[in-house]
């Protein structure tokens, strides 16, 4: 996948995110983010998170600092999923919730027109304000998308 | 410790989310269109074409799973342990069968195959609070 088709697919701004660290004891948890961002030069991703329920990633990040993040189009079914090390994690920024809203509003058309607008009213009533985002070096990026012979290695 | 209330985020409707860990402490997360119910305190797993987590909870059990209700959108976060992987009889023919009906409901027919059914026991559940 070149870095264009790369940025292509992070354009979609309608994904489902999951966020997956693990303990000192090797038990997996895992977060949904609501956001996604990936900078220009594709070396860094940040997912944006809800405090109140990112305690248990930010212990794990802070012990050992291994990352996965899985992003999937539901509409295309593309999934990519990137892993790599814990950089730092902050309250989300003006810019940051930007991104927020931008995916809200793509997965929410997607949640509207799949599940009905009893569905979306209860998604919009998520309580998972005030966020933080978490950043972490991209080491390896994954194909995910379902498919026989998914889950290749593809930067 | 699966409650009646959670059958629904079951039915493959939402695709769950998974996450394991290889025995180097490398964490995987995967979308799977499939955990089903098998008693209050076991789940099955579809084993189809996610090698990485198939190979990680070979090396270590530990994983985590989490499930949607399809007209709430409740969450449950489940903690959960592999226990044996099914090739055969009524866990796997009946998986088989939904799996194919997850299938066609999203536009996937022909590519879902179900290997194995993967019995996971339940340890830890808890509601997440969106």
């Amino acid at each position: 996948m070149t870095q264009q088709e790369l940025h292509d697919f992070m354009s979609a701004k309608c994904f489902a995110i999951m966020m997956g660290s693990r303990n000192a004891d090797l038990q997996p948890s895992m977060q949904r983010a609501f956001g996604v961002m990936l900078s220009d030069d594709g070396s860094n991703i940040s997912a944006f998170l809800p405090k109140a329920l990112s305690n248990k990633v930010l212990v794990n990040l802070n012990t050992n600092g291994r990352a996965a993040i899985t992003v999937g189009n539901p509409n295309t079914h593309q999934t990519l999923q990137f892993k790599g090390q814990y950089i730092s994690s902050h309250d989300s920024t003006e810019a940051d919730m930007q991104e927020v809203y931008q995916n809200l509003g793509g997965f929410g058309e997607f949640v509207g027109n799949v599940f009905g607008e009893e569905a979306l009213n209860y998604m919009k009533n998520f309580n998972i304000f005030p966020m933080i985002t978490v950043t972490f070096k991209v080491e390896d990026i994954f194909d995910q998308t379902p498919r026989p012979g998914t889950g290749q290695k593809i930067n | 410790m699966i409650k009646q209330e959670m059958h629904p985020a079951m039915q493959g409707i939402v695709p769950a989310s998974l996450v394991t860990c290889s025995k180097n402490g490398e964490p995987n997360t995967t979308t799977i269109s499939q955990v089903f119910y098998v008693d209050d305190n076991h789940i099955a797993l579809s084993f189809q074409f996610f090698n990485k987590t198939i190979r990680n909870v070979r090396e270590n059990p530990n994983a985590s799973v989490q499930i949607m209700h399809p007209a709430t959108f409740e969450t449950w976060s489940l903690d959960i342990e592999f226990q044996e992987s099914k090739t055969e009889g009524d866990i796997f023919d009946q998986m088989d069968m939904q799996l194919e009906a997850i299938a066609s409901m999203s536009g996937m027919s022909g590519i879902f195959k179900l290997h194995a059914a993967d019995i996971y026991k339940v340890k830890t559940v808890e509601r997440v609070a969106y």
